[in-house]
């Protein structure tokens, strides 16, 4: 007789250590969500501590944060016993995904996003991404400048083509 | 106050991931950040992922236009055929704010290249130009007297730089021409070849991209077709011209949805007309469709009869993409009407509303010539 695999897989736990050298312990169902961890997994390198280079403590404890809240919510899957059921529930998650990314400052949010690039967690990347995107709109090139902290490289006479060749833009 | 951490630098793929999601004005905003984002906005890459992610953008149809006694601009008609209404170009191109009035000298691919309107050849200034989002940018002039005719050569899918291809008369003699290019990537112009006769009268102005090549047809035996990455001119065979004929009478001469298509029409008082497609090795030319525009003329009989002849303007072939299978529609001008005529089903609409008032000059077709094909595959250059 044989197990499903899927039983096996849920009571193992994977160790990770974010750059400052912290473990961190998650569950594979719940680290399948990254691209790279799940990646590992399939080829059975889990082993040991999985060194996150990328991901100081603070970002993975948001990150684990977040795959936590989101690996039990596989709304498709549960038997609800109402469409209505399914649709709050996927409004409540909204909302709590909105709010954990509000509560973020800036620096924190910047982290989040090149730890979840990095561990390739599409989800939480497209929702970091998204905010970002939002803070962005609307600002001038300064404003972005100061923002991302990025001295600008053109010459004025550059800067002044761009801005010519885009107008369209800039009204 | 506690030291700050220092703010993370966001890496490029990361930036692509957020860049992606912006509103075009913003976008484009973005661009004068630093050279770095500047050149993962212009990435062909990037430039497809955006477009894609944002289809309301969009849009596909062509420009009619017409020269006006009198007028500074060239009055303009878009007609949208795919995409987002949304997405249509305003039609005056006035914002290039040239003094001397702006009309469309070719386009290709989601560029027109326009140029001053009322002067002289020696005061003609050159644009390139993306009209969805008013981007222009003034060439530099074409190094030579006169200019004969003008054209992009752009593929935004093989490369992100264009070509505009000159044929100019030269110094050598009056039946001498000479290939000048501008390239984008090095911002001038140079000699292409050594000067070459041609003593045909060629329609030089009325460049058709395809395939990698210029084409130009002409009035006689002769077509040509400038290979712009080989830069060789070469000959393309042509349809014989009937025996009673001296000249050849072109009806239209374009491209379509990756097609090569010409239309010739010698007997005024016919329905009936091919439209004949090139093979794609120049081997010749292929009737595509044999059309008879009879259901026409029964319907549009005062419009379209003139003393038995059938009056009626061929302007563009369109395509679209429906489930699987291509779908062509030849948008024909009829006076007082623009007719959409699906070449597959033989079925018909007319355009409501295209000409208002003010532009119900019954008499005047619109003819090939004067159209300019625009879509913008990719939203913005």
């Amino acid at each position: 007789m044989s197990t499903p695999s899927s039983s096996v897989f849920s009571y193992r736990v994977l160790k990770l250590k974010s750059s400052d050298g912290e473990i961190f312990e998650v569950k594979q169902t719940v680290a399948v969500q990254s691209g790279v961890l799940k990646q590992m997994m399939e080829d059975g390198c889990t082993e040991g501590e999985i060194p996150l280079n990328n991901v100081d403590s603070p970002t993975l404890a948001k990150i684990i944060e977040w795959c936590n809240k989101h690996h039990d919510d596989d709304v498709e899957g549960r038997v609800l016993s109402q469409e209505k059921e399914k649709e709050k529930e996927k409004a409540d998650m909204k909302r709590w995904e909105s709010e954990f990314i509000d509560a973020l400052n800036r620096d924190e949010l910047y982290f989040l996003l090149i730890g979840s690039n990095y561990m390739n967690i599409k989800e939480l990347l497209d929702c970091a991404a998204q905010k970002v995107a939002g803070m962005v709109k609307g600002k001038t090139p300064e404003a972005i400048r100061e923002m991302f902290n990025i001295q600008s490289d053109f010459t004025e006479e550059e800067e002044k083509a761009i801005r010519k060749e885009n107008q369209w833009a800039f009204n | 106050m506690s030291s700050p951490k220092r703010t993370p630098v966001l890496m490029n793929d990361v930036m692509f991931n957020i860049l992606v999601r912006l509103p075009l004005k913003s976008l484009l905003q973005c661009k004068c950040v630093c050279k770095l984002w500047q050149n993962l906005i212009s990435d062909p890459v990037f430039i497809s992922n955006y477009s894609r992610q944002h289809p309301q953008y969009q849009v596909s149809g062509f420009y009619l236009e017409k020269y006006l006694f009198l007028q500074l601009h060239s009055e303009l008609l878009f007609i949208p055929w795919e995409g987002q209404d949304e997405a249509v170009p305003e039609t005056s191109l006035s914002f290039i704010g040239d003094d001397n009035g702006i009309y469309i000298k070719h386009s290709c691919n989601g560029l027109l290249l326009c140029s001053s309107f009322r002067c002289h050849d020696e005061d003609r200034e050159y644009y390139i130009c993306k009209p969805t989002t008013k981007q222009y940018l003034p060439l530099p002039k074409p190094p030579c007297e006169k200019v004969l005719g003008i054209s992009i050569a752009y593929d935004p899918n093989k490369s992100p730089h264009y070509q505009v291809i000159c044929i100019s008369e030269s110094e050598v003699s009056f039946n001498h021409r000479q290939i000048k290019i501008y390239s984008s990537a090095t911002g001038s112009w140079r000699d292409s070849g050594n000067p070459f006769i041609i003593f045909d009268e060629m329609l030089f102005n009325r460049g058709v991209y395809w395939n990698g090549a210029l084409h130009w047809v002409g009035n006689g035996d002769l077509s040509l077709r400038f290979d712009v990455q080989k830069e060789l001119m070469l000959t393309i065979p042509m349809p014989p011209i009937p025996e009673e004929h001296s000249e050849r009478k072109l009806s239209y001469f374009g491209e379509s949805g990756g097609h090569l298509y010409l239309i010739e029409i010698y007997d005024p008082r016919t329905t009936v007309f091919d439209v004949m497609e090139m093979r794609s090795d120049y081997s010749g030319w292929s009737v595509k469709y044999h059309v008879d525009i009879n259901i026409l003329k029964a319907c549009y009989y005062d419009a379209m009869v003139r003393r038995h002849r059938i009056v009626f303007s061929v302007l563009h072939i369109l395509h679209r993409q429906v489930g699987d299978e291509d779908e062509s529609v030849l948008a024909l001008q009829i006076r007082g009407a623009l007719l959409l005529y699906n070449l597959g089903d033989n079925t018909f609409m007319e355009l409501p509303d295209m000409f208002s008032s003010g532009n119900q000059n019954l008499g005047l077709l619109y003819t090939w010539e004067r159209v300019h094909p625009y879509t913008n595959p990719l939203c913005y250059i």
